[in-house]
């Protein structure tokens, strides 16, 4: 079967849009790439079709239970004893104060990270010394696995000091004790620590 | 620029309450900066936290979860 045009036919198609879209055909590809390239935000795979209807990565592990986000949180120097009472907290003389905490989160995993810059303790208040502000509320009490600490302006029973997450608040012990710490009055303190909670 | 608040998490004992600034350019919605989070707790203590903190009408539909009685209680003198 011969499928070669005739003379007058292609003199027929050149004289037609046909002929000058196919002259176009370049820029139709570019535009297909272009469209291929968005194709994903444009048109997600249903979740019918085996897709999550998301449109993008942290929305599609979202949508496969398993949330994914960075973002911040204020800590705050409280202590948990029935008056609730936080101790008084101000910036060191002469430094400025940060009261600064990081959250990655992925799933039920949260890593932490808090850093208290040149805070001083003018009254303690109370003798349980507890972090408050946590971005989320704890799976119940779980020890937090501390990647490193530096604190000063806690006072315990004797030895060095632990962190573990109670509710929405982080818990100062005695490491080696289950004896809990309080605030102690300090002109210019410092805590930095990260970890993981469990939510 | 506006900030959505997003109630995460609520249970009838915490929530997580999650703010985000968004902007509006040409149709599009754009999320500015990282999420900012607080959780709460259903106690006498959080509840106080929260009514300070929370606007309406997301104070009201975090309650209507938590019910009129806190459900967790808080220790007079803390054992560990």
């Amino acid at each position: 079967m011969n499928n070669a045009f005739s003379k007058d036919e292609l003199s027929r198609i050149e004289s037609t849009d046909d002929f000058l879209a196919r002259y176009n055909i370049k820029e139709l590809k570019s535009s297909i790439k272009k469209m291929e390239n968005k194709i994903d935000t444009l048109f997600p795979l249903a979740i019918s079709n085996g897709g999550t209807g998301a449109t993008n990565t942290a929305g599609a592990l979202s949508s496969l239970g398993i949330p994914i986000e960075t973002g911040t949180f204020t800590p705050t120097l409280i202590n948990s004893d029935s008056a609730g009472v936080p101790p008084t907290v101000t910036a060191a003389s002469g430094y400025t104060m940060t009261m600064d905490g990081y959250y990655w989160r992925f799933g039920r995993f949260v890593m932490i990270y808090i850093t208290l810059q040149n805070f001083a303790i003018t009254t303690v208040n109370g003798t349980y010394a507890r972090i408050g502000g946590l971005p989320f509320y704890t799976n119940g009490n779980f020890d937090i696995a501390l990647n490193n600490i530096y604190g000063t302006g806690v006072t315990t029973a004797g030895g060095d000091i632990a962190f573990y997450t109670s509710g929405r608040t982080l818990i100062i012990n005695n490491r080696m004790t289950t004896n809990s710490a309080s605030w102690q009055v300090i002109a210019r303190s410092f805590i930095t620590l990260s970890g993981v909670m469990i939510i | 620029m506006n900030t959505k608040i997003t109630l995460d998490m609520l249970t009838n004992e915490s929530v997580s309450i999650k703010k985000q600034n968004y902007m509006t350019v040409d149709g599009t919605e754009y999320a500015i900066g990282e999420p900012y989070r607080k959780a709460y707790e259903n106690s006498q203590k959080g509840r106080i936290e929260l009514q300070n903190e929370l606007e309406e009408p997301y104070l009201s539909a975090t309650l209507s979860v938590w019910g009129v009685v806190p459900t967790i209680e808080e220790p007079e003198v803390e054992i560990l």
